[in-house]
């Protein structure tokens, strides 16, 4: 079923955006350790590869899902989800339940995951990017919580 | 109270798939199927192009029933 490829690939989406942020993470590190340390020669370091990935398979999935939309509008296109499944009523009606179920799941995850951040000074060492990862939980909770929705009601 | 139909009983009456009714009123295959099973409400809208494509009024495809759950 489409929902499953089309969640599968905001979900990769998210987490190669999330690579990208911890690189770049590691970059903004180097920046403010050059700004206290006049010794050293080199400003920063980055990992362009995670960015470079991100490009070429957002690329890809934008062009596929433009290539595949009835509606020929790139704003349409390229600015509402792919999971948005809505070619008669019934999809529509099942869409707009899933996203108000997505919408409530935020109002439990969002404290419980801001909660996480309170383990941030233990690991800060080890994961200095955590605060990233926890931020990348909440749209992977609505994502996930929109996908079973539709699929338990598409399914009934 | 909820809403039965007679879509399955009309729709072999007329010979038709449910692919080739969902086609001729602008839906999905599976929301023919929902439809039959009773577990989608059509809107008033699919309930009147269905009532067309078998040439009857309405209230003689959906009827109320009570709910007996």
């Amino acid at each position: 079923m489409s929902i499953y490829r089309n969640v599968l690939i905001s979900v990769l989406l998210l987490v190669l955006f999330g690579w990208a942020l911890t690189s770049f993470y590691y970059a903004s590190v180097d920046i403010s350790k050059y700004f206290n340390d006049s010794s050293r020669s080199v400003m920063f370091e980055l990992n362009i590869l995670p960015l470079i990935i991100l490009i070429f398979v957002g690329s890809i999935v934008s062009i596929i899902s433009f290539s595949k939309k009835k509606n020929k509008l790139w704003s349409k296109s390229l600015l509402l989800p792919d999971e948005f499944e809505e070619s008669d009523e019934r999809e529509k009606e099942i869409t707009s339940r899933a996203t108000r179920r997505a919408y409530v799941s935020m109002m439990y995850a969002t404290p419980i995951i801001a909660s996480l951040l309170l383990f941030y000074p233990f690991i800060s060492e080890t994961i200095p990017y955590y605060p990233i990862i926890i931020f990348f939980l909440l749209p992977l909770t609505q994502v996930v919580t929109y996908m079973v929705s539709w699929n338990v009601q598409y399914n009934k | 109270m909820i809403i039965k139909n007679r879509v399955k009983e009309l729709r072999a009456k007329h010979h038709l798939t449910q692919g080739s009714l969902a086609e001729s009123v602008n839906v999905t295959r599976q929301t023919i199927v929902a439809l039959e099973k009773g577990s989608y409400t059509p809107s008033l809208l699919l309930a009147m192009n269905i009532a067309r494509i078998f040439d009857l009024q309405m209230e003689e495809i959906f009827f109320l029933e009570e709910d007996n759950q």
